[in-house]
C-alpha cells in the first residue's frame, strides 16, 4: 500500500470559513455536490456519514440511504482491521496537525468485492462558534491512473533501451533495468547522485567533450537526437551508446530534469567495423587480383596478336592466370569463413551458402 | 620527373607506381636504365614468368648477364620442377616467403658487383597469394636486407592497386615514391 501526503493545504482550507448551513442551503450547491464526478461526503465528528453523493455511491457501490447516519461504512471499505487502523491513525494525526489532509491514497474494498484506489482530501469543518461539526471529504478514484502508472513504470523499467531520468543537477532519479544491464551499475548505486557520469566517462577530457556537446544541444532547446558516445562499463568494457535527451518542465514551466534514452549500438558498431573490414579485404584480395588477371590477359592478348610469343609461353602464362583465379577463389572462401565467424546473427542457410 | 637511377643515387629504396597497362613497359624501362648505369639487377617476379621476361629484356637489348631472376610463379603454375636456368632460381610459389627471403639473401651474398639493384615485380601480384599483413612483413624483410647489403631496391606496383593503409605502411620502409600517373 502506498500512502502519500501533500505539503500544503489545498481547496479544503478555503472552505473552512464557509458555514455548513449556508453551504447546503442553496439548491445549486446541492445539485453540484450530488452530481460532482468526485466522491464527496460529509461526516460528523463521530465519523457518521451525513452526506454521500452519487459519485460516492457509484465508486463504492454503497447507496446513500445505506450509509447515512452510521460509521459502519468505514469497516466495509476497510475490512482489514490492521489496514483500517493505519489509515485512521494517519488521518487523525494529519488533521490534528494541519486541520486538513491532502492526497492520502488508500485502497478501499467496494461492495462488489473489487479494490479501488482513492486519493483523499479531508478538511475539518467548524461552525461559527469554532466547534467541530465534522469533516468534508473529497475522494478521487485514481485506480486507473495508478494502474497506468504501474504499467508505464513496468514498461519503463523493463524496456530494452537505457532509460534514465536526471534532475537539473544531473543526479539520477530513475535508472531502469537495461541501464543497469548496459552499464553494470545498479539503480541503488547510482540513484540520487551524479557520480555515475564520472564512472561512465573516466577520461576527464572526453567527459568534458561529452558534457559540452550535451549542454550545447540542450541550451539551444533541441532534443539531443543524434549524439553518440562511448561509455566505460563497471567491468571496464567500452560500449557505444546512441543518446536521445529531452528536457522536461513541470506545470509551471520550471525545468524538472531530463529524460534520457540510450540505445546500445556496440554490436552494430562492431558489425559495421567488420563489414568495412570485409569490404576492404574483398577489394584487396579479390578486386585488385582480378584486375591483375585481366591486365595480364590483355597483355597476353597483345603478345599473341603481334605474334611475339611462343606456344609454350602462352600456355605457361594461361596456367599462371588459372592459378591466380584459383587462389582468388580460396581467398574468397577464407573471407567468407571470417565473415561467418564474425556474424552470429547470420542465418544458417546463408552461412552454408557462403562456404559452398 | 627524375630518372629512376637518379632517385636510386639519392635514396636506395624506391616504390614505383605505374598505370596497370604500362606495367610491362615500366618494368623494361627501369631495367634498361639501371643496367645502362652499370647496375646488376636481381628481378624477383611473382607475376610474369622468367621465360617471358628474359625474352622481353633480350628484345629490348638488355644485357642478360647483368640480370638474375628469382622466379616464384613458373614452378607454381606448372606444378612441377622446371628446367634449370643459369641466371634464375625457381621458388615453389609466391606464398613461399621464406624461400624467397633465403634466395634473396643467397644471391646478394654471391654477387660480386658493387652496383646491385633488386626489382620486385610486382607488389600487387603478391597480394593474390598472401595477406596485406604478410606482404608488409615481407617488404620490410627485403628492405632491411637491402639496407644491410647496401643495395638499391625498386618495388614495382600498380597505382591504385594497393589499399591506402597497406600503402602507408609500405612507404614507411622505403625512401621515395615515384608515381608515373602524377
Amino acid at each position: 500500500m502506498e500512502e502519500r501526503e501533500g505539503d500544503s493545504p489545498g481547496a479544503g482550507s478555503r472552505m473552512s470559513a464557509m458555514p455548513v448551513d449556508s453551504f447546503f442551503g442553496e439548491d445549486f450547491y446541492e445539485m453540484l455536490f450530488m452530481n460532482a464526478n468526485v466522491w464527496i461526503a460529509f461526516i460528523d465528528d463521530k465519523s457518521r456519514v451525513v452526506s454521500w453523493n452519487r459519485a460516492a455511491e457509484r465508486i463504492s457501490g454503497y447507496m446513500a440511504d445505506e450509509v447515512i447516519g452510521s460509521s459502519e461504512i468505514w469497516k466495509k471499505l476497510y475490512p482489514d482491521p490492521g489496514y483500517r487502523k493505519t489509515v485512521t491513525k494517519k488521518i487523525i494525526n494529519t488533521i490534528a496537525n494541519k486541520q486538513a489532509l491532502e492526497k492520502l491514497e488508500t485502497r478501499i474494498r467496494c461492495r462488489n468485492g473489487k479494490s479501488r484506489i482513492i486519493s483523499w482530501n479531508t478538511k475539518e469543518i467548524l461552525d461559527n462558534s469554532g466547534e467541530l461539526r465534522g469533516y468534508f471529504i473529497i475522494g478521487l478514484d485514481i485506480t486507473d491512473i495508478v494502474k497506468l502508472q504501474a504499467s508505464f513504470q513496468a514498461i519503463l523499467m523493463n524496456a530494452n533501451v537505457l532509460i534514465a531520468f536526471i534532475d537539473p543537477k544531473a543526479r539520477i532519479v530513475v535508472w531502469n533495468r537495461f541501464a543497469e544491464k548496459i552499464s553494470g551499475y545498479l539503480a541503488d548505486e547510482v540513484t540520487g547522485s551524479n557520480e555515475i557520469w564520472k564512472k561512465l566517462y573516466p577520461d576527464p577530457e572526453y567527459r568534458k567533450y561529452v558534457t559540452e556537446e550535451i549542454k550545447k544541444n540542450i541550451d539551444s532547446g533541441q532534443s539531443l537526437e543524434t549524439f553518440e558516445s562511448e561509455i566505460q562499463t563497471k567491468s571496464g568494457d567500452k560500449k557505444t551508446i546512441f543518446w536521445n535527451t529531452k528536457a522536461l518542465n513541470d506545470f509551471e514551466e520550471n525545468l524538472s530534469g531530463y529524460i534520457i534514452i540510450g540505445l546500445d549500438l556496440t554490436r552494430e558498431k562492431e558489425m559495421q567495423g567488420k563489414i568495412f573490414e570485409y569490404i576492404g579485404q574483398a577489394v584487396v584480395r579479390m578486386k585488385f587480383p582480378v584486375e591483375i588477371i585481366r591486365d595480364n590477359l590483355l597483355e597476353l592478348d597483345g603478345r599473341i596478336s603481334s605474334g611475339e610469343i611462343e606456344t609454350d609461353d602462352i600456355l605457361l602464362d594461361l596456367r599462371i592466370q588459372i592459378k591466380s583465379a584459383e587462389q582468388i577463389l580460396n581467398n574468397l572462401y577464407d573471407l567468407n569463413q571470417a565473415v561467418q565467424n564474425s556474424f552470429d546473427e547470420m542465418p544458417e542457410d546463408m552461412k552454408k551458402f557462403l562456404l559452398e | 620527373m627524375k630518372k629512376i637511377f637518379e632517385e636510386m643515387e639519392e635514396s636506395h629504396l624506391v616504390l614505383v607506381l605505374s598505370e596497370p597497362l604500362n606495367l610491362k613497359m615500366k618494368n623494361i624501362e627501369i631495367i634498361k636504365e639501371v643496367t645502362k648505369e652499370g647496375f646488376h639487377v636481381i628481378v624477383i617476379t611473382t607475376n610474369n614468368p622468367y621465360s617471358i621476361l628474359v625474352k622481353d629484356y633480350e628484345k629490348e637489348g638488355i644485357e642478360s648477364e647483368k640480370l638474375f631472376f628469382i622466379d616464384a610463379i613458373t614452378k607454381y603454375a606448372l606444378g612441377k620442377e622446371t628446367e634449370k636456368a643459369e641466371n634464375c632460381v625457381f621458388i615453389n610459389g609466391p606464398a613461399d616467403l621464406t624461400s624467397m627471403g633465403i634466395a634473396v639473401t643467397e644471391v646478394l651474398k654471391k654477387t660480386s658487383s658493387d652496383r646491385v639493384c633488386v626489382l620486385l615485380n610486382t607488389v600487387n601480384s603478391m597480394l593474390i597469394y598472401i595477406t596485406p599483413e604478410n606482404l608488409i612483413k615481407f617488404v620490410h624483410f627485403i628492405a632491411s636486407k637491402l639496407r644491410l647489403f647496401d643495395v638499391s631496391g625498386v618495388f614495382l606496383a600498380v597505382e591504385k592497386g594497393i589499399d591506402p593503409s597497406t600503402l602507408v605502411q609500405l612507404q614507411s620502409f622505403i625512401d621515395e615514391v615515384i608515381d608515373d600517373g602524377n
